[in-house]
């Protein structure tokens, strides 16, 4: 009881400074979790899209029919994804997938009989997000002739988005940097008001560990304050801000913002954990 | 009496069986662009002694009192508590010196935040007994009586009297029943009642084995309650003894 009343001393004497500093970390710790959720759900968005291709492998026209079913399953085994589309097209497959656009050019290849064989691209399709190998996994298989990718169609999209995730990550240390640094800063202001008290206990023979409550307390105390107020914050601030996120482009309403919430618990540890740390660090070498 | 079976934690039993409890060596001191404030003080106590420290403003009874309570160090000499030179301790042991010495300092530096209560229980709590046992609060509370602030246990230090602060930082001394009691003008801001009160108290634990070394200006203190003493001029100990000539 008698350290919380010597931890609240800085709060008895500089109520205002305190609650300024926890309301300057609950923003803080606010925009940092922002900035950290977003950099976690558009980095894989990036890399998906950067990864999203369309493969065209090309069957050797000299193959026996049914030959591109085999060779999917080749393929299928080979990349070993369930998630990526591989899909085999014959003669059939691929007339049919013609008509629709072009009916009369599918129905002359069609009258052209056995001949026309030969002029139609029997090939195995895959899709989907490809290991960065599979370009060559795929050209390795045996009855495949040529490759077609669709590889980079992404490009200028996923500059841009990767320009945005280094702006976040300067963003997120900078704010970090500011957080500590005014932690630490109040933290040794705190730390003068506890001085007087440390010396008189260090005195009376206290031992190292035990002059240091009182300071990290103080410091837990406004670190538990910011992060909590950061919590609220985050709880009524966080879904209008994606909401408006969400509008600048496709990619962002892809993202899954659903467990966002869960970040709010986060900023309060966040908050207290800092608070601790920066008001004990500021008080180590005066109660060594 | 409660009080009597919260002992303060004393590891120096060994060192204090040899019988020096404290030891000063040509001890000086000076700060930073002064003159110096204590030069070559020789000093010696046993077990139970009772030493006045008497001098005018600027003689340097303070200084010698803060060194004695390890609150600073000499600039050279040496320093010796129960045996042990400061100057060559572990931190362990200077926190275990620390803890029976009960120090009364001049400006009493009570913790204002704290209750009465809180503040004197908290330095018995330091000298290493809990201080929300049962037996330790009665302690405390037995010792706030002694020094007739029972009734302002519950106040806080910061809305004390000066003389009612004084008594407090006496009780917060004497409650962990030190080795050595160093006070700082004890009586300075008391009324008449309550200094011979006061005194009574300490004397009795003086004679119950308490080392005790008081600074004052109060010659009726001294008259009363003859002691040795210690007469400080510039620094330097000018006289030392017992008798009404070096003391009054």
């Amino acid at each position: 009881m008698s350290l919380i009343r010597l931890a609240l001393r800085p709060w008895r004497l500089t109520p205002w400074s305190q609650a300024f500093s926890a309301v300057a970390m609950a923003f803080l710790l606010t925009l940092g979790a922002f900035l950290l959720r977003f950099e976690f759900q558009l980095r894989p968005t990036v890399q998906k899209l950067s990864r999203d291709q369309v493969l065209t492998a090309f069957i050797e026209p000299s193959s026996p029919a049914g030959e591109e079913s085999r060779i999917a399953d080749q393929i299928r085994v080979s990349l070993g994804s369930k998630d990526i589309e591989i899909r085999g097209v014959g003669e059939k497959g691929f007339l049919e997938a013609l008509r629709p656009n072009y009916p009369g050019l599918a129905n002359e290849i069609e009258s052209l009989g056995d001949e026309g064989r030969d002029l139609i691209p029997r090939h195995v399709l895959v899709a989907g997000v490809l290991p960065a190998d599979a370009e060559a996994r795929v050209k390795a298989t045996t009855g495949i002739v040529s490759i077609d990718s669709t590889r980079n169609r992404y490009q200028q999209s996923l500059a841009a988005f990767q320009a945005v995730l280094r702006i976040s990550r300067w963003m997120f240390a900078g704010l970090a940097l500011a957080l500590l640094c005014g932690l630490f800063q109040l933290g040794r202001l705190n730390a003068q008001m506890h001085a007087e008290s440390l010396q008189l206990m260090r005195l009376w023979g206290a031992h190292p560990v035990f002059l240091r409550i009182p300071p990290m307390l103080s410091g837990l105390s406004v670190g538990a304050a910011g992060g909590l107020l950061g919590w609220v914050i985050w709880s009524f601030g966080f879904p209008g801000l994606f909401d408006q996120l969400a509008k600048l482009s496709i990619v962002f309403q892809g993202m899954d913002f659903a467990r966002a919430q869960a970040m709010g618990p986060m900023i309060a540890v966040a908050g207290i954990l800092a608070g601790a740390a920066t008001g004990l660090a500021a008080v180590l070498r005066k109660a060594g | 009496m409660p009080g009597a079976e919260v002992r303060a934690a004393g590891p120096f039993s060994r060192k204090e069986k040899i019988g020096q409890m404290l030891h000063l060596s040509a001890v000086s001191k000076s700060y930073l662009g002064q003159p110096r404030v204590l030069e070559a003080v020789d000093l010696q106590l046993k077990r139970g002694d009772f030493l006045y420290v008497i001098g005018g403003s600027g003689a340097g009874k303070s200084t010698l009192l803060r060194l004695l309570a390890t609150e600073e160090s000499p600039t050279s000499g040496h320093l010796s508590l129960f045996g042990y030179r400061l100057d060559q301790v572990s931190p362990t042991t200077l926190r275990s010196i620390r803890r029976s010495i009960g120090y009364v300092p001049q400006n009493l530096r009570l913790i204002p935040d704290l209750s009465v209560q809180e503040n004197v229980a908290l330095s018995l709590s330091l000298a290493g007994k809990k201080s929300f046992s049962g037996e330790s609060r009665l302690h405390v509370a037995h010792t706030l009586d002694r020094m007739g602030v029972g009734h302002l246990k519950d106040k806080p230090a910061s809305e004390l009297s000066g003389g009612e602060a004084q008594r407090v930082a006496i009780a917060r001394a004497l409650v962990r029943q030190p080795e050595i009691l160093i006070a700082d003008e004890p009586t300075g801001a008391q009324d008449p009642e309550y200094i011979w009160t006061l005194m009574d108290v300490i004397a009795k634990a003086n004679l119950q084995g308490m080392t005790t070394i008081l600074a004052t200006h109060d010659r009726e203190i001294v008259r009363r309650f003859r002691k040795p003493c210690a007469v400080l001029k510039g620094g330097r100990v000018l006289l030392e003894g017992r008798s009404p000539q070096v003391c009054l």
